[in-house]
């Protein structure tokens, strides 16, 4: 058993502390809220089955289980979200690999940043539909 | 699905960013659409819809047994639909069983009632202790004392099937309103680890 599941249910509680609002949650961090929001949003239009996305996300959480758990919890599960998402988007030939390394390394040179993505920018990318 | 992606060491705040650049860029997302999800999720979608199911299955024996039977149906009836051809499954807590739930592959959640999941849901801690030990878990790591004569069902998610825990009404709770019930009702008690009224757990016994 790794030391991760040894640390009690209890401990991550408090180290998480409790919701802001009462019984509701929000994403931790903008990148969390955007890996989920492009997930459901590509599931809505038909893109996969729910239980393909699951499936790869499975794969995720066991190759991941054993792996070093500093990382937050919440970090944790949105990376591997993530790592499924990619995953199944390479699988279903909706993405390619090269032009996805090519994007992320543009971002973490900052040569691209989130402000294509904010609505009337000049310089943005997007399609509005 | 063995081989893994290069990009996957990258940090996953750019790689959330490549994402979404790339795909608005293909025509398959946008950024009013994303949002749109992730406000609904954060504002709209929570325990209070899981909590206003709980309080009609209170109040009004038919729904009860429909939402029993037949979780899916009764719950898109309420406008709580989701991910579709995912089922939902609703137990109910009783003098004699204790449901809980968990998702022992991937945290997976019943989002639509529940909205999004709690930390220690998704830790592997929960996700491995709630199976093999949930009485012990229950009582060490949430308070929740199950006695020995109650039986503990512990539902583990499948790529078919959600669950939600419909929990016992706590005494003392026979004139309130439905949407006075509604407030009561919390999601760890959905969940399974929380009783409704352990507060006053010397009055339900």
């Amino acid at each position: 058993m790794t030391d991760e599941v040894d640390r009690t249910i209890e401990e991550i509680k408090d180290a998480v502390g409790p919701p802001q609002d009462g019984d509701r949650l929000v994403f931790d961090a903008p990148w969390q809220a955007r890996a989920f929001g492009l997930v459901v949003t590509l599931y809505r239009q038909g893109l996969f089955e729910w239980n393909e996305f699951q499936s790869r996300l499975i794969e995720q959480v066991q190759v991941d289980a054993f792996e070093d758990q500093e990382e937050d919890p919440e970090s944790v599960y949105y990376r591997q979200w993530i790592a499924a998402f990619e995953q199944l988007l390479a699988d279903k030939e909706l993405l390619d690999d090269v032009a996805l390394e090519e994007r992320t390394l543009e971002f973490a040179h900052g040569e691209r940043d989130a402000s294509e993505f904010v609505v009337g920018e000049e310089g943005g990318h997007g399609h509005t539909h | 699905m063995s081989e893994t992606p290069q990009v996957s060491k990258a940090d996953p705040k750019d790689r959330a960013r490549a994402l979404q650049s790339l795909l608005i860029e293909q025509g398959l997302a946008s950024t009013d659409a994303i949002d749109e999800v992730v406000s609904k999720y954060e504002q709209e979608i929570g325990p209070m819809n899981g909590a206003r199911a709980v309080a009609k299955a209170w109040t009004d024996p038919d729904y009860r047994e429909w939402l029993l039977e037949d979780g899916s149906a009764a719950l898109d009836d309420l406008g709580y639909t989701g991910m579709e051809g995912v089922d939902m499954g609703v137990y109910e807590n009783t003098s004699d069983v204790h449901n809980v739930i968990v998702c022992t592959l991937c945290s997976c959640f019943p989002w639509p009632v529940l909205g999004l999941p709690p930390t220690w849901y998704k830790s592997p801690p929960y996700r491995s202790k709630m199976v093999k030990h949930p009485r012990r878990t229950l009582r060490e790591e949430f308070d929740v004392d199950v006695s020995e004569d109650v039986e503990i069902r512990v539902w583990d998610t499948s790529a078919e099937v959600r669950y939600m825990v419909l929990p016992q009404r706590p005494a003392g709770t026979e004139g309130m309103s439905e949407e006075e019930l509604a407030d009561i009702v919390t999601r760890d008690s959905m969940i399974g680890v929380e009783r409704l009224g352990d507060e006053h757990v010397e009055d339900l016994r």
